[in-house]
């Protein structure tokens, strides 16, 4: 019975990681240089953001 | 960063006909300046965002999140679906989207709970053939966003990730705060695209995404002396108000 649990927790987990790996995501350009060089050979327009990668000093987390 | 917008599949369809870039504020002096000139109104902010012409012209004035001008992801789809038909585009060429260093690829993938892959050259040409083989599946429709890309010498990546490294590809997961990652995949120089796209697609299912509570990742980084130094100094008025506090006193 707990092997069965186990296994069946083991492949929900699976299911959702795959899940979470197949999800659309913006694909960002991380430079300011880069970004505008495409854009203007694409002639894309531009989606800007910028942000801090880190929380009162720490890193991991904007 | 608000990213209750930016995950929205209209939203992420959307940005398909732009150019997304997403740069690290306080990372460079240099972006700084222009960041600085499109928030246009006092110091630079923690966060600015704006749409912009491809002559990179500001459609509006920098705003902190899309939440101060758009009531909704659908609101501001539609908006990015009016603003990308003004423009035709063409074709381009496919750079991999790199982080300026490796110290910071490991900061903003773990930000971003992504997997990092790092193109691993000694000398300038080396990288830059091995970041060509990289690019295009970068952008392709399968792994477009879902990883984060660094190009680095065998020595940066010897003092991050403490082992050596020939020149070549590894496929990491970053830890916790960004400072160090474990390598999954390592492949030399002469890896075929099967095998890129093959270690790209194990390690973007490697690991579960759970979401760590933002209150909790900076406690647990005070408590165990994680300390960021930011290229130049923080100037957003509410982030150097929290510094000046204690963390989390009532």
């Amino acid at each position: 019975m707990l092997a069965r649990f186990i296994v069946l927790i083991s492949l929900l987990m699976l299911c959702a990681s795959e899940v979470k790996a197949n999800q659309e995501k913006i694909g960002w350009i991380p430079t300011l240089k880069q970004g505008f060089e495409k854009a203007k050979e694409t002639n894309k327009p531009i989606f800007l953001l910028s942000a801090a990668p880190q929380c009162l000093g720490i890193s991991g987390a904007w | 960063m608000d990213r209750s917008f930016l995950s929205r599949p209209e939203v992420v369809k959307a940005s398909r006909d732009f150019i997304c870039i997403r740069a690290m504020t306080y990372e460079s002096a240099e972006e700084a300046k222009i960041l600085e000139k499109l928030w246009g109104h006092g110091k630079l902010q923690n966060t600015v965002f704006t749409i912009m012409s491809p002559e990179a012209k500001p459609l509006f004035r920098g705003r902190r999140t899309p939440h101060e001008l758009f009531r909704s992801p659908a609101q501001l789809a539609q908006y990015m679906y009016k603003v990308s038909r003004y423009y035709t585009s063409k074709s381009g060429s496919n750079e991999l989207p790199l982080v300026d260093s490796l110290r910071l690829g490991l900061n903003v993938a773990a930000c971003d709970h992504l997997p990092v892959a790092i193109v691993v050259g000694s000398t300038d040409s080396q990288r830059k053939e091995l970041e060509a083989k990289l690019a295009k599946l970068s952008w392709s429709d399968k792994f477009i966003g879902k990883l984060t890309y660094v190009s680095s010498t065998p020595k940066e990546v010897r003092k991050r990730l403490g082992k050596n490294y020939s020149n070549g590809f590894l496929f990491a997961m970053p830890d916790q705060f960004g400072t160090t990652a474990s390598v999954v995949t390592n492949l030399g120089s002469s890896a075929t695209d099967g095998d890129l796209e093959r270690a790209m697609q194990k390690t973007i299912t490697q690991r579960p995404q759970t979401s760590k509570s933002h209150h909790l990742h900076v406690m647990e980084g005070k408590r165990l002396g994680v300390n960021w130094q930011t290229a130049i100094p923080v100037t957003d008025p509410h982030a150097l108000r929290a510094r000046a506090r204690r963390p989390f006193q009532r």
